[in-house]
Formats: C-alpha cells, sequence, structure tokens
C-alpha cells in the first residue's frame, strides 16, 4: 500500500480553512483516498512542510506565497482559487492537490 | 432556532465574503510590496483589484444584513461570521495602509 499523502492548508489563523479541511477530509474517504489533510496557520505551516507532499495557500495569504515556496523546498506550494474556495468547493481543491501530487 | 439549511447558507455566505476580503487582503499587501520596490503602475493595479474583491465580499455581506433587519432571514450567530466580519475590517485596514504608503513611497522616490 501506497504510504499517506499529506496535504496541508494555510490561512492567517487557520479558521475558516478548517472547515474546507473537513469537508475535503470527507471527500477524500468517500473516494477512498489514502490522504492526511491539515489547516495550520501560515507560520506553522511552514514548520510542517517538509513533511507534507503539497501545501496549499488561502487566498487571504496568496501575497506569502513567494516566502512559503522558498521555505518549502521541494515541496509544491500553490494558493486556492478564491471561487473553489468562497464555494467550499472541497472536491474541485482536493482534485487539485492529488494533481499536483502527480497520481 | 435557525433550520440546519439555513445555518448552511449563512456559513457559505461567510466563506465567500472570507474568501473576497481575505483576496482584497492579499492584493493590498502585494501592493504595498510592489511600491516598496518602487513599481507604482503595478501597485495601483493591485489596489484597484483589491478594491473589486473587497466590494464583492461587501456586497455578499450586505445582502446579510438587510434580509437581518428586514426580518426575512434573520443572521445566526456563528464564529464563522465573527471571522468573517474580523477578516473585513482586516482588508480595510490594509486598503488605508496600502494606499497611504504607496503615497508615501512614492514621495521618498521624488526626494531621492
Amino acid at each position: 500500500m501506497a504510504a499517506t499523502k499529506k496535504i496541508l492548508l494555510a490561512c492567517n489563523a487557520g479558521m475558516s480553512t478548517s472547515l474546507l479541511v473537513q469537508k475535503m477530509q470527507a471527500e477524500a474517504k468517500a473516494e477512498g483516498l489514502d490522504y492526511e489533510i491539515a489547516a495550520y496557520p501560515l507560520a506553522q505551516a511552514l514548520d510542517h512542510v517538509s513533511e507534507a507532499n503539497v501545501l496549499m495557500l488561502g487566498p487571504q495569504i496568496k501575497y506569502a506565497l513567494d516566502e512559503a515556496k522558498e521555505a518549502a523546498g521541494d515541496v509544491p506550494v500553490t494558493v486556492i482559487a478564491m471561487a473553489d474556495y468562497g464555494r467550499m468547493n472541497a472536491k474541485k481543491v482536493l482534485a487539485d492537490a492529488t494533481a499536483i501530487m502527480g497520481e | 432556532m435557525a433550520t440546519e439549511e439555513e445555518l448552511n447558507d449563512q456559513t457559505m455566505t461567510c466563506f465567500q465574503i472570507v474568501a473576497f476580503v481575505g483576496d482584497a487582503k492579499s492584493s493590498y499587501i502585494e501592493a504595498i510590496n510592489k511600491a516598496h520596490d518602487g513599481d507604482f503602475e503595478e501597485a495601483a493595479k493591485l489596489v484597484e483589484k483589491g478594491n473589486a474583491s473587497y466590494l464583492e465580499g461587501h456586497n455578499a455581506h450586505t445582502s446579510m444584513i438587510q434580509k437581518d433587519a428586514s426580518g426575512e432571514k434573520p443572521a445566526q450567530f456563528q464564529l464563522i461570521l465573527l471571522h468573517a466580519e474580523d477578516q473585513m475590517m482586516s482588508a480595510e485596514t490594509f486598503k488605508v495602509i496600502a494606499e497611504d504608503l504607496i503615497e508615501v513611497y512614492k514621495k521618498m522616490e521624488e526626494k531621492a
């Protein structure tokens, strides 16, 4: 069995994003994907980024993309589209993560 | 008591607000960074982009307030609503700071 893939989400306080994470976890379960998904405030997310397969930033911290990329090293970093975030489109965000992780 | 569906509607509106005003705040911060680097044209574009996103978030918020005030759909207390309004305030603050800082950077460049 393949190792669990880790998806990290980051925003200002990790608050609104943790709701999105809950939806993504439910979606991943429904799709039978072995994913570990977590949300953190940005600084904390950067502490954990080396263990992750992808780091996704909320649209509210898009300005920190360069800083996050630098801290993330080889781990891919992306910004969640405003429309997907606003509609809490967990399915789409999960599909984006899957595409980035190359499955 | 609000039904689950009503709460869900409100939660979605809150998420929209967070996404829009959050995007706006991000644009304002990017604008400050551009002005810092002397790219005032790009800074102005980013402030405009921020304003457009903020307006969308503001409209979503206003429609919620209006429905509440008319009694059609009273707003329910939710942590996410508090968070959305907090994000709005933060974005608003950054707009003022961005516009002011851009002017300051311009003046500094003129004097240099």
